[in-house]
């Protein structure tokens, strides 16, 4: 590069990441910062989300952080994934200008953004996150290390205890206990909600590999083992709620439940759990988790590659990770498990999920997910 | 001779279009509006339809121009059910609708009591409620041990008798019913009262009963606005979403369900765009019937 250029490069980078966000965003902190030294004193995290994953992070996490290292947190926050892809974009804008230091440290957002192609995030390893020894390898392996999953939830499966004394322990016997006691089970239309989906999945791996969805790409020829679970989800339409009928939406099995229709539902865990604590259902509802297990997932946070603070970034996804800040996450308003295994959890935030305080199984969506929610709509729905 | 011909033609066409442009400033935010947000995107709508895409094996995608998409709407079961499914609704809602605001507006033209002068008050209310709402109250006032049910059970019907209507076709057309009713009503009453009361008057003088005035005076003159109510409730119900959507059955769906089921959940908007150029096809046959009918008025 010409000499007289070089000054030039850092402002049309930042024009480049200005525009790229369409002028939108705070430009604060585009310019560059002085070179991360052995001691960071600050950091740029970007999150977005429900407004519960603010509240997590402006008034647990990061006011605890920055007492116990002294690094400054700047804090930008954009409420339900609104802008993440212009996030990305700047970010991206950065790497193609051929920037060493990036405006932004830490990224929250969807999962499938850490794994794309452009390869703008930095592989997690132990020896920087101490604590990343605590979380179960699959959920690592999902976004090949590319971001640090910090807590999570799964669906999980609501009973009313009155009614159900004691409740199935693995799908089979979910299934058995449908067909005992029709239209007591209700699961909803899997389009509308991911607790609905998970019932769906769960009889696509009860006849399919597992392994093959998690561990490689997408392949359309695992599709065909399919039919067998349609036809079985088919076949247990006469057994489900009014003879067939999915409520729409999550909300619509709470619903269901609360109103005594169904007696056993599939829910997510951080819902139904809030619903309960908020008294939006009876306390004679009570949640367990079946073996093999519904499928969850988890949230992420992933450092950049380039990141001009990495060492901050490091130390506060190490922070985020101890039992201590992860205990605020399961016992707090935002009833979410912990990115940790249950095993190092104390009591307490154990009790809260207790008898699905489990490990969950993955889901790849993408493609498996478009596509099973359609065929569902052809095979299944009535 | 050519002068004189030129300079009396320039001061009028200098008029003429001095004319010609204030109306083309009037005409062009809507026109501008028109290409922006309709022209364009239906023509979009319509050349994605004939995009067809493949999928290999690993996910891959290829894009070719073909009727594919319209095959499979012909061919595919749920496809094909869920066209025939919108044009039942539509067909039907708008039938019934039609029958009791007619009723009503008969009663306000011609009712003189305080019953017609209480419903003149009450049937405008629903047209203040959003549909989400009035969806989601019909959800709970007719659903199985709702509100309705609830009331029956009391006096005796046995629990589980009450008829499936909440996530049934019969829900939607409620819905749509009740929603649409104050429209219709409005639009039937203004026709009725471009009926003169002299010609009922003298029909009566010479004898004719009120069911000959309502069969050759009342019923052919109202019939022409009466249509064209008809024609808007159709259009309104055939892209309907949020009734069908809360209220209606998992399948088959009403096409504004299906289409965005389509678009954002199996990722298929080529199919989403075939299914609104059904819909597209399906207002254009009432769009057109609309067009003729006002034409039909303006040469009268």
């Amino acid at each position: 590069m010409k000499r007289w250029l070089r000054p030039i490069t850092p402002i049309v980078a930042a024009l480049i990441a200005v525009t790229a966000c369409g002028g939108s965003a705070p430009n604060a902190g585009v310019s560059d910062r002085p070179s991360a030294a052995a001691e960071d004193k600050e950091l740029v995290f970007y999150s977005g989300g429900d407004t519960n994953v603010q509240d997590l992070h402006v008034k647990q996490i990061i006011p605890a952080f920055e007492k116990a290292t002294g690094i400054k947190v700047t804090f930008t926050f954009l409420e339900h994934g609104t802008g993440a892809q212009g996030i990305y974009d700047r970010i991206k804008a950065q790497s193609d200008a051929g920037k060493t230091q990036w405006d932004i440290d830490l990224w929250e957002s969807d999962t499938g953004y850490y794994t794309r192609p452009d390869n703008l995030f930095l592989q997690v390893a132990e020896k920087d996150i101490p604590n990343l020894a605590k979380v179960p390898k699959p959920t690592l392996d999902f976004v090949q290390n590319k971001a640090v999953p910090y807590r999570g939830s799964s669906v999980v499966l609501a009973y009313n205890s009155e009614k159900v004394p004691s409740p199935p322990q693995t799908y089979d016997d979910l299934l058995a206990w449908i067909k005992a006691n029709p239209g007591k089970f209700a699961y909803n239309e899997p389009s509308t909600g991911g607790s609905g989906d998970a019932f769906v999945i769960s009889m696509i791996y009860k006849y399919s590999d597992y392994q093959k969805y998690v561990t490689q790409p997408f392949s359309a020829a695992n599709e065909k083992d399919w039919d067998a679970a349609f036809a079985a989800l088919k076949a247990l339409a006469p057994s489900l709620y009014s003879k067939g009928v999915y409520p729409k939406g999550n909300a619509g099995t709470l619903d269901l439940l609360n109103r005594g229709e169904i007696w056993m539902g599939s829910v997510w865990s951080d819902q139904s759990t809030q619903a309960l604590a908020a008294g939006q259902l009876p306390k004679t509802v009570k949640i367990t988790q079946i073996n093999p297990a519904f499928n969850g997932g988890a949230a992420y946070i992933g450092i950049t590659k380039n990141a001009t603070h990495k060492q901050a970034a490091m130390k506060y996804l190490n922070f985020l990770l101890d039992p201590a800040q992860q205990s605020f996450i399961v016992t707090g308003a935002m009833s979410g498990y912990p990115g940790i295994d249950w095993q190092y959890m104390p009591s307490d935030a154990r009790s809260r999920f207790s008898g699905a305080d489990k490990e969950y199984r993955l889901w790849p969506g993408g493609t498996y997910g478009q596509d099973m929610q359609r065929l569902w709509h052809e095979k299944v729905a009535q | 001779m050519a002068v004189v011909t030129s300079a009396r033609a320039v001061p009028r066409r200098r008029r003429f279009d001095r004319s010609r442009a204030a109306g083309v400033l009037l005409v062009l935010p809507s026109l501008v509006y028109l290409t922006l947000f309709v022209f364009i995107p239906v023509i979009k709508a319509f050349a994605t339809s004939f995009t067809v895409r493949d999928r290999d094996d690993a996910g891959n995608y290829t894009y070719r121009v073909g009727l594919d998409n319209y095959a499979q709407l012909a061919t595919s079961d749920t496809l094909r059910a869920n066209v025939i499914f919108t044009v039942f609704i539509a067909v039907t809602s708008v039938a019934i609708v039609f029958v009791i605001a007619y009723v009503i507006a008969l009663a306000l033209r011609f009712g003189k009591g305080p019953t017609a002068k209480l419903l003149g008050r009450i049937y405008i209310v629903p047209l203040f409620i959003p549909s989400v709402i009035a969806s989601y109250a019909m959800i709970t006032f007719l659903a199985n041990h709702g509100f309705v049910d609830g009331i029956l059970q009391a006096f005796g019907l046995p629990d589980g008798a009450f008829p499936k209507i909440v996530f049934d076709w019969k829900g939607i057309v409620i819905t749509q019913v009740w929603l649409s009713l104050p429209f219709m009503t409005v639009l039937l009453s203004s026709v009725l009262l471009e009926i003169s009361d002299s010609l009922i008057e003298s029909a009566r003088d010479v004898g004719a009963s009120s069911w000959q005035i309502f069969r050759h005076i009342v019923l052919p003159l109202s019939a022409p606005g009466a249509l064209i109510g008809v024609t808007f409730m159709f259009l309104g119900v055939i892209g309907g979403f949020t009734v069908p959507y809360l209220l209606g059955p998992n399948a088959p769906q009403m096409l504004g369900v299906s289409m965005v089921y389509y678009m954002t959940n199996y990722f298929e908007p080529y199919i989403a765009s075939t299914q609104a150029v059904a819909i597209f096809m399906l207002s254009l046959v009432a769009a057109v019937y609309y067009v003729r009918q006002q034409f039909k008025r303006e040469i009268r």
